[in-house]
């Protein structure tokens, strides 16, 4: 494998790609040539004009850019994926430190609770969750949380429980160390680089699942544009105009394509097992 | 939790122990969740404009009026004798609606299984076999494509390609005019790409991992070839990885194809829970989620299980350890001196 | 000693190289070796010398990087240099064999013992008749000695101890009488007493079946006792080679003769007297007992150590000792018993307590790259330990550096981190951290075993050097007698969570008066080390 400085061609190619979509994100404004919102002449397929102009991805059905869509539904797919993975990862290794490092009671309860939420599968948590408090983005924190901290803290249980039987880590415990201080300096910097792979699926899977929210209908209320909904709304004409779902479809795939090959880059070639994906 | 060492009926009894708690814990958290509130579910029955007269003889009548412990408590041994109630929406007993859809579902779980574990499994020994070549290198490309793609992408994708681009296969799967095998592939293939993608990378990744262990070398270094290495010797050691993943791929799919059911208007287990959430139904949504949450449990249960009767040094939990525990004989008991 | 046969493998002028980048060229330079029929041939050197790459050469094994870039090797007067994979594939297993380190590792774990040795004889006898191997399969767990050669053929390497292991490795190895057998530190891994039966097997080897053995090791002891020949490696190149007894007592290089005065041989030289009879204990321990399940980890250790003195604790693995060195640290509660450390009670365990007075027990560990944070630079760790010990920035700072000086390493040490240093300087990186607590008792666990000898002999020196001039106590744990009888002032032997023998180093060493003491002593290697000057 041909590698370019510290890694691989490929990472660096994913990197092009999820930074692409980084970029669109933040200069929405600027990349995205009409208005998402205002709308021409419906169900244009691509490259055909208006009175508008030309519209490189055609219109959707109310006649909006689907490319001007595109770019703005970076916005809210990658502001509310890195906030609920973060929310996530807090919850996550909060526990999984706490229950790695005490054991005993705290680590069975914690266990406990967190073999609870991983029996629901996940579709139905989303389900519920996002029935008993309606579609919102911060309600998509809520159910990405409860959804994914129960795996976030089994990994980073075991792997403070690994690391905590080596013998730095004893060496601190005999020395008089706080345990707050051993868990911050010396057990956590030693597990942060599996951790680091891991947000970076993680990352990616929170995105199809703010996707998969938007397909059910449960996602972010319209018009805003994001890429779930504009596959749901898409989806009933989909057989005879296939580019209002084909687009976002390749969007939210580069996205999460990219982020896979820079988690298996990072892993060192994939020989760690791979992670589940948690929204299926 | 478990101590290796006990006999094998306690760690069963154990484990049952275990999934009995948590399906106690699961279905609290559910009726917690959905029923706490017995006055918003009167709203939502009796629509936003009845009277609160209305809405508490409605809840007298359903003995919403009882502290909520109490109903949990009489909701649990209905469910558990069988009683699930009336679907709300369709007014029939929710009994009678579950098995045709959980028979779909398992249909299409059949097949799409019947396909995964040949072909993931297939796929991940050859990758181990040719690994760092180029034949590895194509096969883990489309392994991580196959796992990266979300499902309601692959539904558009397939559909593109097959239905609207080659015209080979229908694109709706609602089986109206009874069952059409040609109305199965496409649904099926869908979660098929996931899931063999998925286990693929496992067992590759788990060959992998082995290849490095000294046992693969003292192997080699006897004079066996790759294809014995692969097969005789490190594929035994690493099954546990895939038959976990192959028992955790069951009960997701019965909920995990919601997304290909509703895609291709296939009428299976997932679309009357999705349905039946849309639309408030919660003696419906009750029982498909402890139905699956079950599914879940049973099949980590039966993982557990095997992988335990895959790993030699935890077989000793099934069978009777051999009598002598391991132990060097000093040198002066084997009869020999040391100069 | 045999008379050794023809040669069966010569290597001339053998260079293998490294990648560009890589410290040094070549991996191997220029080097020649030949081992005769009926010989056994030592090849000693310490890690990284270049002795595992030489055996990867041999069996055809390099690791993809690693290339011959000149010189031959004639094995069976046949140059295997150019051999192909399919080529290699019939020599490997039937006539040149390997034994190595691990022996439970290097079994598959999934596979009956009996099965893995009767793949050989598949792989090279296809046309072999299934009830003729099954019979040759018990015949070579019989000539390697394990008992009940059909049941133990039956049973999974986990089911089997570590010697048992080494034993079906062996036997798998001569399942064809291969011509040349290989074993890369066949005994490291082992107890002394179990190293002392799998080389007397070897030397059986090659008295009665005329087998040509090259064995990998790094214990000067074991080639006193084994070795026909010896070649002595350092950093790719062969110092040193030719007849054992020569070369261990009349080195002719420098290397060398540091090398062997760095083996601790013949009898201890220590005096008894150093043992300070007068005053209190400074730890004493009474009637200390620890179970872990059905296994008793210790049962009623009872012993006392003073100020600037050094106490061996020897046993095998499973012994107990590093369980005592766990409840002496307060890392794991005793079940009974007292440990008393300048008059006060240390029994109950450390977890849960805040910031101590002092911790006056400190342990040095084995592995020192696993004892440091490997994210942290030395001054950090070392302040840090001050810090804990209740003192002020300026004080931590200064006593950073003065401990820097202590133990004997360079005062720009401080801003690095530990990997990047070797393992010697990293070990007394822990031991300054250690001291940086003040303690009254240092606890060495292990802490030289993971070390080359003339390593481990600076170590022993510094721990020393501290003891007298700090009057710091030390318990020193170890697995190794000689070694113990040769630094410690007192040794106590440990077998089965018991104490068996305590005494004077000298005089346990000279007239144990335990039976255990006397097996382990009789199984030490390095015995003959006289009788070859003789």
């Amino acid at each position: 494998m041909r590698r370019v400085g510290v890694l691989p061609l490929r990472a660096w190619i994913a990197l092009g790609v999820a930074g692409f979509w980084l970029l669109c994100a933040f200069a929405a404004p600027l990349l995205s040539p009409f208005d998402p919102l205002r709308s021409g002449s419906p169900l244009l397929l691509p490259l055909a004009r208006d009175g508008m102009g030309m519209h490189l991805l055609g219109t959707d059905m109310l006649g909006r850019d689907i490319l001007s869509r595109l770019i703005w539904g970076a916005r809210p797919v990658l502001l509310w994926s890195v906030l609920a993975t973060v929310c996530a990862y807090a919850v996550g290794i909060g526990g999984g430190m706490a229950a790695g490092y005490a054991s005993g009671a705290a680590d069975r309860l914690f266990s406990f609770l967190a073999t609870v939420m991983q029996s629901f599968p996940v579709l139905i948590l989303y389900l519920l969750i996002v029935m008993r408090l309606g579609a919102s983005g911060f309600n998509i924190i809520v159910a990405v949380t409860f959804s994914t901290a129960p795996a976030i803290f089994r990994i980073v249980r075991a792997l403070v429980a690994a690391e905590r039987g080596k013998d730095y880590v004893l060496a601190a415990v005999m020395q008089g160390e706080r345990p707050w201080r051993i868990l911050l300096f010396d057990l956590l910097p030693n597990v942060a680089g599996p951790l680091l792979v891991d947000a970076c699926l993680r990352l990616g899977y929170t995105a199809i699942t703010i996707g998969l929210l938007g397909f059910l209908g449960l996602g972010l209320p319209p018009p805003t544009p994001d890429w779930g909904s504009m596959i749901n709304e898409g989806r009933g004409m989909a057989i005879v105009f296939p580019h209002l779902i084909l687009f976002p479809c390749l969007a939210i795939s580069s996205l999460m394509l990219s982020l896979s090959v820079l988690a298996d880059a990072l892993g060192h070639r994939g020989d760690s097992t791979p992670l589940r994906r948690t929204n299926a | 939790m478990i101590r290796i060492r006990s006999p094998w009926p306690t760690v069963v009894l154990h484990r049952l122990g275990g999934m009995v708690l948590v399906m106690l814990a699961v279905s609290f958290l559910l009726y917690g969740v959905l029923e706490i509130d017995a006055s918003a579910i009167a709203t939502k029955i009796l629509g936003q404009f009845s009277t609160p007269e209305q809405r508490a003889i409605w809840l007298y009548r359903n003995g919403y009026d009882r502290p909520f412990l109490w109903r949990y408590a009489q909701w649990l041994g209905r469910f558990v004798t069988g009683d699930w109630g009336r679907s709300l929406h369709d007014h029939v007993a929710v009994r009678a609606l579950v098995p045709h859809r959980l028979g779909a579902s398992l249909a299409l779980c059949a097949i799409t299984m019947a396909v995964t574990v040949p072909l993931g499994l297939g796929v991940g020994i050859v990758s181990g076999l040719y690994a760092g070549r180029w034949l590895d290198t194509v096969l883990s490309a489309a392994a991580i494509m196959a796992t990266a793609i979300p499902d309601y992408a692959s539904c558009a994708f397939l559909s593109a390609i097959f239905v609207v681009g080659l015209h080979w296969l229908p694109g709706a799967s609602t089986m109206t005019d009874g069952f059409d095998p040609r109305q199965m592939v496409l649904p099926a293939s869908v979660l098929i790409l996931y899931c063999a993608g998925y286990l693929a990378r496992v067992t590759g990744a788990a060959i992998r991992a082995e290849m490095g262990r000294p046992y693969v070398r003292t192997a080699w270094l006897k004079g066996a070839g790759r294809g014995r290495l692969v097969l005789r010797h490190i594929l035994p050691n690493a099954l546990a990885a895939p038959v976990t993943v192959i028992m955790q791929q069951v009960p997701w799919l019965l909920s995990g194809m919601l997304v290909v059911e509703i895609f291709f208007g296939y009428r299976g287990f997932g679309s009357l829970l999705y349905t039946a959430a849309m639309n408030g139904d919660l003696p419906v949504v009750e029982a498909c989620t402890m139905l699956s949450v079950a599914c879940v449990t049973c099949a980590q249960f039966v993982s557990d299980l095997l992988t335990t009767l895959l790993d030699p040094r935890a077989r000793g939990v099934f069978a009777p350890r051999p009598a002598a525990p391991p132990q060097d004989a000093p040198a002066a008991a084997t009869g020999r001196t040391v100069p | 000693m045999s008379t050794p046969g023809s040669p069966v493998l010569s290597i001339a002028h053998l260079t293998v190289t490294l990648p560009a980048g890589a410290d040094r060229p070549a991996a191997l330079h220029d080097v020649s070796l030949t081992v005769n029929r009926r010989e056994i041939v030592c090849l000693v050197g310490q890690s990284g010398s270049g002795k595992s790459v030489l055996s990867a050469a041999i069996m055809g094994a390099l690791p993809s990087p690693l290339r011959i870039a000149g010189g031959r090797i004639l094995f069976d007067g046949r140059d295997v240099t150019a051999l192909d994979e399919r080529q290699w594939r019939t020599l490997r297993g039937a006539a040149i064999a390997m034994v190595f380190q691990e022996p439970m590792s290097s079994l598959n774990p999934a596979i009956p013992v009996g099965r893995q040795i009767e793949e050989v004889l598949i792989l090279h006898r296809p046309s072999m008749p299934a009830p003729a191997r099954a019979r040759r399969v018990v015949d070579l767990l019989q000539d390697v000695h394990l008992p009940e050669p059909e049941a133990i053929g039956t049973r999974l390497p986990h089911q089997l101890s570590g010697g048992q292991c080494q034993r079906v490795v062996i036997a798998m190895a001569l399942a064809l009488d291969p011509v040349l057998l290989i074993a890369d530190e066949p005994t490291t891994a082992l107890d002394v007493t179990t190293q002392a039966q799998i080389l007397s097997l070897l030397r059986e080897l090659r008295d009665r079946r005329g087998h040509a053995v090259l064995l990998i090791t790094h214990d000067l002891g074991v080639v006193a006792d084994i070795a026909d020949r010896v070649a002595i490696m350092r950093a790719g190149r062969i110092v040193e080679c030719g007849d054992a007894r020569t070369v261990l007592t009349a080195p002719a290089t420098p290397y060398v003769r540091e090398l062997v005065a760095a083996f601790p041989h013949g009898m201890p030289g220590r005096p008894a007297s150093g043992v300070p009879s007068g005053g209190p204990p400074v730890l004493a321990v009474r009637g200390l007992g620890k179970r872990h399940g059905a296994f008793t980890a210790l049962a009623d250790v009872m012993f006392d150590l003073h100020p600037g003195e050094m106490l061996a604790v020897i046993g095998e693995s499973g012994s107990g000792k590093s369980t005592l060195a766990r409840i002496l640290c307060r890392l794991l509660p005793p079940d009974c018993g007292k440990v008393v450390v300048a008059g006060a009670d240390f029994s109950t365990p450390l977890r849960r307590r805040g910031r101590p007075d002092g911790n006056p027990v400190q342990m040095v560990f084995q592995d020192p790259a696993g004892a440091l944070n490997p994210r942290r630079s030395v001054r950090a760790i070392l302040e840090r330990a001050a810090r804990i010990g209740g003192m002020t920035r300026q004080q931590a700072a200064r006593q950073a550096v003065s401990l820097l000086a202590m133990v004997g390493l360079p005062a720009d040490a401080l801003d690095r981190t530990p990997h990047a240093f070797s393992g010697g300087q990293r070990q007394r990186i822990c031991i300054a951290r250690a001291l940086a607590l003040r303690p009254r008792v240092l606890i060495a666990d292990e802490s030289v075993a993971a070390l080359d000898p003339p390593m481990q002999r600076q170590i022993l020196d510094l721990f020393l050097r501290l003891k007298a001039e700090t009057g710091l106590a030390i318990l020193f744990i170890t697995h190794d007698l000689r070694l113990a009888a040769h630094t410690a002032d007192r040794i106590a032997v440990m077998r089965r969570g018991r104490i068996v023998e305590v005494g004077a180093a000298a005089d346990v060493f000279a007239t144990p008066s335990d039976p255990y003491t006397r097996i382990l002593l009789s199984a030490l290697p390095g015995q003959h080390w006289h009788g070859l000057a003789g």
